[in-house]
Order: C-alpha cells, then sequence, then structure tokens
C-alpha cells in the first residue's frame, strides 16, 4: 500500500475514524491491528520477521532491566545488537557478501563459494531494526526504562506512519505519546491534513516527473554526454528529495492527525552552508541516530583529531552502505566521510580566506550554498548510478564530454512548477521562521488559494507512474 | 511545521467550512475541466491527445491506418492515394496498439466515420503487456463514449474513481494542451513518418524477438493475453457492423536470419484466428512471405522501415487490398 495512492487515504481515513470513535481503552489495539494490517499488505510472513526482531529487542530489554551486573546487561545488549545485525545482514547484504567473496576468489585465483540465494528484502527492515537497537541501547544507557508490556513495544516498532521509511523514533520520544489517547482536535487535523497534501505534491509533482528523465538518462550512460548527466544529477537531488521529504511529511501529517508528534527529518537541506550543515538537514533521524549510537560510542570528536577522523569516516562508511546492498553506497557515504574530515581540517584556514573576500556577508552564503549543493550533486551519482563503473564513467563525462544535452521541455516545465514552489516555501521557513500559527493568522483568501492549488497540481501535474519512495528499498 | 494550537472556533463552524472547502474542490475541478476539454479539442498535435484529434479530422478518410509505430512509419498513405485514388490516413501512435485502436475505432464510428477499410498493423509483443493505463490521453472522452470509459475503466476500481474528476482526465496533458495551443506542431504528412536515418541495430541482444528464441521473455498475464485477443476479434466485429472491412496486417521484422520464436508464433496464431473467426482479413507482409525484407536497407531498426521500406511496404500492401 503505497503512501500516495487512494487506497492509503482511504485506509487513513478509516483508521482515524475507528481510532476517535474507539474507546480510550482499546486505541493502542486499534493502531496495532491497522499497523499490522498495513505492512502485511506488503507480506503477511515478514511481519513475522519484524515481530522476531521487535520481539528480541523487547526481551533483551527486560532482560537487561533485570540484570544486576553490568556483564549481564552487556550480554543481553549483545544479544539484541547480534540478532538485529545478522537479521539485517541476512536479508540485506548476504547478497554483497557473496559477491565480494566471489570476486575477491576470482582476484586471489582461488575459488571462494558462498552459497547462492535470492532472499527478498522485506520493506523497512533498516528502519525497523535501528529502532529496535536504538531502544535497547537507550536502555542499557539506563535513558530509558524498558517498556513492560509486548504490545505497546510491537506498536512502537510497527506503528505505521513510520514504519516502512521513518522517521527513524527514539523510544523516549514516540512510546509515551502511544500510550496516550487524545481527543480529536481538527486544528490538528487540518495540520496533518496540509503536511500530507504537501508531501504528495513534492512525490507526485516533482519525485515522480523527474524520476522519468532521470532513469531515462541512468539506464542508458553510453548515449548521453557531459551536459545531460549535469542535467540528470540536478533532476535526481530534486527527486530524491521530492520523495523522500514527501514521504516523511505524508508519515508526519498522518501521525499527527492521530495525535502523535513524529520528528521532522528533513529541514531545507539545499539551502545548507557547507556539509555539516547539511547532514543536520538532510534525513535527520539517520544522521542523529548514527552519532548516538556509533559516531559518539566510537569516541566522537573528544579524543583527538586523528580518532574523530577515524570515526567520521567509520560512520559514514557505515551510514552509506546502510542505504543499499551494493559498494556504491559506501563509497558515497566515504566520499560524504572525506569531505567532512577535510572540512574539520581546513576550518580555521577557511574563516581566514573569507574574511578576505570582499562582498556582502549574503553573497558568501550564497557561494557557500552553490557550492554545497553541487558537492551534493556530484555524490549522488554514486547513489543512483547502478555500478560503481557507471558511476565513475558518468562522473568523467561530466567533466570531459560536452555534447549538446537531451532536454525534456514539458517534462522539465511539469516538475520546474513543483521545485520553484519547493524552494520558495522552504525559502520563505528560512527567512521568516514560517510556523503553523503564522500561516494560520493569514485570511482564508491567501490560504484556501494555497490548498486549491497544491490539490489541482497533484491532479493535473502529478506523474501516474505508480513508482515505489525510493527509500521504501533500504 | 510543529504541531501547534491555533484559535478555537466553534464545531459546526468548522464543518461547515470543510464542507465550503469541498465543494470549491468539485466546482474548481468541473471549470478546470471544462476550460481543457475546449483548450484539448483545438490541439491536433503531440501525443497527449492531439494525434487522436488529427485522426477524428480525418474520419472520412477511405483507409485508416491503426496500430503502433509500426503503423506510423510503415504505411504512407500517399502510395494508397496515388495506387488507388483512395484517401487515407494513418493514425498510428508510438506505443500505443490494441487499446488505442479499440477506443480510436468506437470515436471515429461514433462520429459516422466513411471509410470503407481499417488496417490494423499488429505487434505481437502488445499481447504480452498490459498497457491500458498507458492510453490514459483517452481520459478526456470517457464521458463521450462507452468503450473508452470501459477499456481505461479496467485498470482498476481506484482509476474509474479518479475518472470521475474532470480535471484528472487531463492529467499530464494539461502542459501539453497549453504548449500545442500556443505552437503546433505537425508531424508527418497525414499521420505518417518517415524514417530517414539509416539503420541502427537497437540493442539487439535485448530485442523481445531474440529473448523469445532463447525462451527468455519473462512469464506473462493470461488474462491479458486472452482480453487482446479478444479486442482484435471485438475491432473487427464493430468494423463490419458498420460496414467496414478490417485487414490486420502482419509486418516485417529485420531479424538477421532467425525464425520468429514460440510467443511471437503462439500471438500470431491467437489473433489471426480471432480476426478470421470475425470475418476479418489477415495479410503477411513479412519476411517470410516477402524475402525483399530480409534487406537491411528496408530498415531503420529491427522492428521499424525506413522511408524506401514503407514505400515498399505500402505498394505490397495496397496491392493485396
Amino acid at each position: 500500500m503505497q503512501f500516495n495512492s487512494l487506497e492509503y487515504l482511504l485506509f487513513l481515513a478509516v483508521v482515524v475514524l475507528a481510532f476517535y470513535l474507539a474507546h480510550r481503552s482499546v486505541r493502542q489495539f486499534v493502531l496495532l491491528s491497522a499497523s499490522v494490517f498495513f505492512y502485511s499488505s506488503w507480506s503477511v510472513p515478514l511481519f513475522a520477521l519484524l515481530t522476531l526482531s521487535a520481539g528480541v529487542g523487547y526481551g533483551a530489554a527486560l532482560g537487561i532491566g533485570r540484570a544486576k551486573s553490568l556483564f549481564g546487561k552487556q550480554v543481553w545488549l549483545i544479544v539484541s545488537l547480534a540478532t538485529n545485525l545478522g537479521i539485517l545482514f541476512f536479508f540485506k547484504y548476504w547478497t554483497l557478501f557473496q559477491e565480494s567473496v566471489r570476486a575477491a576468489g576470482d582476484f586471489l585465483g582461488g575459488q571462494w563459494n558462498a552459497p547462492t540465494w535470492v532472499i527478498l528484502l522485506p520493506v523497512g527492515i533498516s528502519f525497523y531494526t535501528f529502532q529496535t537497537i536504538s531502544y535497547t541501547m537507550d536502555v542499557f544507557r539506563g535513558d530509558i526504562v524498558p517498556e513492560p508490556r509486548f504490545d505497546r513495544f510491537l506498536l512502537y516498532i510497527a506503528f505505521f506512519p513510520q514504519l516502512v521509511a521513518g522517521p527513524i523514533e527514539r523510544a523516549d520520544q514516540l512510546l509515551p505519546q502511544l500510550l496516550k489517547s487524545p481527543s480529536f482536535d481538527l486544528e490538528r487535523c487540518s495540520q496533518g491534513c496540509l503536511l500530507i497534501l504537501w508531501g504528495l505534491f513534492k512525490k507526485t509533482v516533482i519525485a515522480d516527473r523527474l524520476g522519468i528523465y532521470v532513469d531515462s538518462v541512468f539506464e542508458n550512460t553510453s548515449e548521453h554526454g557531459g551536459p545531460t548527466f549535469w542535467l540528470a544529477s540536478y533532476a535526481f537531488a530534486f527527486q530524491i528529495y521530492g520523495d523522500f521529504s514527501g514521504y516523511s511529511d505524508i508519515a508526519v501529517g498522518s501521525a499527527r492527525i492521530l495525535g502523535v508528534e513524529l520528528m521532522s527529518n528533513f529541514n531545507a537541506p539545499y539551502f545548507a552552508c557547507d556539509l555539516r550543515d547539511f547532514w543536520r538537514r538532510w534525513h535527520i533521524s539517520l544522521s542523529t541516530w548514527l552519532r548516538d549510537y556509533l559516531y559518539i560510542p566510537l569516541g566522537g570528536s573528544r579524543l583527538g583529531p586523528g580518532r574523530t577522523t577515524v570515526s567520521l569516516m567509520l560512520t559514514m562508511f557505515l551510514g552509506g552502505l546502510w542505504h543499499g546492498s551494493s559498494w556504491n553506497f559506501a563509497i558515497w557515504g566515504a566520499v560524504h566521510g572525506l569531505a567532512l574530515c577535510l572540512l574539520r581540517a581546513t576550518a580555521g584556514a577557511r574563516q581566514r580566506l573569507w574574511r578576505r573576500v570582499p562582498g556582502p556577508a549574503s553573497m558568501r552564503q550564497v557561494v557557500c550554498q552553490l557550492a554545497t549543493f553541487h558537492f551534493v550533486c556530484l555524490t549522488w551519482v554514486f547513489f543512483r548510478a547502478d555500478k560503481l563503473a557507471d558511476a565513475t564513467f558518468i562522473l568523467a563525462r561530466m567533466f570531459c564530454d560536452w555534447r549538446r544535452p537531451m532536454t525534456e521541455p514539458l517534462l522539465f516545465a511539469h516538475a520546474g512548477i513543483g521545485v520553484a514552489s519547493l524552494l520558495l516555501v522552504e525559502a520563505l521557513q528560512c527567512r521568516t521562521a514560517m510556523n503553523w500559527t503564522s500561516w494560520r493568522q493569514q485570511p482564508l483568501w491567501i490560504r484556501w488559494p494555497i490548498y486549491y492549488a497544491l490539490v489541482f497540481a497533484i491532479v493535473l501535474l502529478g506523474a501516474e507512474t505508480g513508482r515505489q519512495f525510493i527509500y521504501f528499498q533500504f | 511545521m510543529k504541531a501547534e494550537t491555533g484559535p478555537r472556533r466553534p464545531m459546526s463552524k468548522r464543518i461547515l467550512r470543510v464542507m465550503i472547502f469541498v465543494l470549491g474542490l468539485v466546482v474548481i475541478d468541473r471549470a478546470i475541466g471544462e476550460i481543457l476539454w475546449v483548450g484539448f479539442q483545438h490541439v491536433h498535435t503531440g501525443e497527449a491527445g492531439g494525434q487522436i484529434n488529427q485522426a477524428l479530422r480525418h474520419k472520412d478518410a477511405n483507409v485508416i491506418v491503426f496500430g503502433s509505430s509500426l503503423a506510423r512509419y510503415q504505411v504512407d498513405p500517399q502510395v494508397i492515394r496515388d495506387s488507388r485514388g483512395w484517401s487515407a490516413f494513418n493514425a498510428g501512435c508510438d506505443g500505443h496498439d490494441i487499446w488505442y485502436a479499440r477506443m480510436l475505432q468506437s470515436l471515429l464510428l461514433r462520429k459516422n466515420s466513411h471509410a470503407h477499410t481499417f488496417l490494423l498493423i499488429f505487434n505481437w509483443t502488445d499481447l504480452f503487456q498490459d498497457d491500458r493505463a498507458r492510453a490514459r490521453m483517452f481520459a478526456a472522452f470517457v464521458d463521450e463514449d462507452p468503450v473508452v470509459a470501459e477499456v481505461l475503466g479496467g485498470v482498476s476500481t481506484w482509476e474509474r474513481i479518479k475518472l470521475r474528476s474532470r480535471s484528472y482526465r487531463f492529467n499530464t496533458s494539461a502542459l501539453s494542451i497549453v504548449r500545442h495551443l500556443i505552437s503546433p506542431h505537425e508531424d508527418g504528412v497525414l499521420g505518417f513518418v518517415a524514417v530517414e536515418t539509416p539503420y541502427v541495430s537497437r540493442d539487439y541482444d535485448q530485442a523481445w524477438f531474440v529473448r523469445d528464441i532463447q525462451n527468455q521473455l519473462p512469464d506473462y498475464d493470461r488474462q491479458v493475453f486472452q482480453e487482446k485477443v479478444n479486442a482484435y476479434r471485438d475491432f473487427v466485429r464493430v468494423a463490419a457492423d458498420h460496414g467496414i472491412r478490417t485487414v490486420v496486417v502482419i509486418p516485417p521484422t529485420f531479424r538477421q536470419g532467425l525464425q520468429r520464436g514460440p510467443r511471437e508464433r503462439m500471438a500470431i496464431d491467437a489473433v489471426v484466428n480471432s480476426v478470421q473467426t470475425a470475418g476479418g482479413i489477415c495479410l503477411y507482409i513479412d519476411e517470410e512471405s516477402h524475402p525483399e525484407f530480409l534487406n537491411q536497407s528496408y530498415f531503420g531498426d529491427q522492428r521499424h522501415v525506413n522511408a524506401l521500406g514503407a514505400r515498399r511496404f505500402s505498394e505490397l500492401l495496397v496491392q493485396q487490398l
């Protein structure tokens, strides 16, 4: 059941109705049933896998809570980590592992054959295993107490708006909210509906439209030159942003209607002034997860520049690999890691350089934003290309081959309206700190035309390609 | 945006606002749909529906050609006119086959077409693909023609619901309508487009007829297959009901010596049987019946003849009509 489908809107309407009509004592059951139904629309058996992951996390947390010694707590923590990372490795990385073993064997002249299995990747596995891991680690650290009831914990893991592609929620934020029984609030419902509308706009008008062009370029790499690849990389930058932030908005909006506040996953990332700023604005739930559960435990920035570099590189490398079973993603992460390390190392020198550059601060800001955006676009090539060889081929052409670009004026017109609207809204949010209250204070004759414009933009300009959300494959 | 509470209003006032908003949606939907429908009727170019209008303009041509790019690049109406004195129009549309043909046929007949022959250029790969949704450029005619409503509504229940929206019928085509109103650009002459480029072998190993021989084609939906075979039968019958004969033509493929594969033979046999049972005519103007089409110089790529090949194909076609 895709978020951008009438089925989902009907499903959400039914769930909202059932939730608010139900007695408060059974509302959690309503949400859990809805979540089971939602996930089962992809695969009934794979819900069992989710339950296993959640069950191990739940049991391990209880064990940590009851353990008398540090060693006991560590054993339970390792059980949870090993199980969830093991599940993730098997379902997501086994294919990469066997291909790498085979390639290594060929390189070394031997014949190392790992068993060849075709393994289905369960939807949302990267998200719910990380959510379970974060819960167990928070219990281990003493930040939260273990949840005694399995049904409540399962709801925390399987809560349908954020189950398949995040945001990756922390237990101390989400669990208490799920235990409450809020009253129906039309204001909150309006906010949720507007977020869903905005998310659908980004997904169908921007992401799916641009995806048509991006696919036609990346699937026929030998036929295109540098300018086409530049256009495609810009297009992909907005495709992936529109797709993922659109999904996140629908998720946050759906949860908000049900009285649950999920974390914001994006904050105008393409307005970032440098790469550190970008990672504070892009996929915030993942970047904070990696910071809190990987980077800081590895030492963070507390143990000197050498250790910081190692921690940062490892975090970004694994963060890249998290996205998919391909060395492309790992290299994408590593390139970002390298750039972040370089930025750290040259922070002082760059400050001194900027002070000497004439011109207003706003001009320097624009230059930094453009530079960051272009760096991110170049690295997206690794993210989107099917193979590493394709990525290097494309990057080479981007700088060496200047034949006439392939353009799709009508498609760009469709998506351009969406991209322009998106950038305008985000610029307004950045400059004016626009929030719901200030928006609601605008008169009806301003607000309603915007709502109507969004609806009919989706109806007239939205691509009906049935394209899955990009992050569903992670 | 974070959740924030707003000013409190009575629930009844809020519900009234919601109802007014929804009513506004319906009114604007109808208004946009009407405006775009008027604009659409003035567009006669482009694949977002303009080609349909162009075909309807030529509804009284003696011979109307239907099919995909296999029709559009292969049947030259001028050859038909020069040889037989019959007016002809090529209504072929790239990427569209029997569903497009059925819907266009229905619209033509509803407008009392005076054609005496419908030529339908057969594309065997069409039978193995579910492409109803791709023919959505006919959505503007959903209220005009029951065949269009049936074909497009057959995509899914949700599609039937969405087609109730007048604006949604112009999904993807709205900007195209505006563009073609501002700057109309007609491709080809009488619908026919000649391929002037030299032969290019496009991904030969991935061509369906190559993979068919190697038994590497993916599995197909039997229901879709049968629906399309039935659509050919219906096409013939409906035409016959209006006194129009239907001729289904099997075109040539440049397959570099390969024989036809099992799927291709099955598709051809099924459609030939279906067409002949309904009283239609099947013609083979392919490389098996006309070995001159073993010559690469007649082709622009494996499946499409070039301008020279189109002339020869059209001459052979006229001889057999």
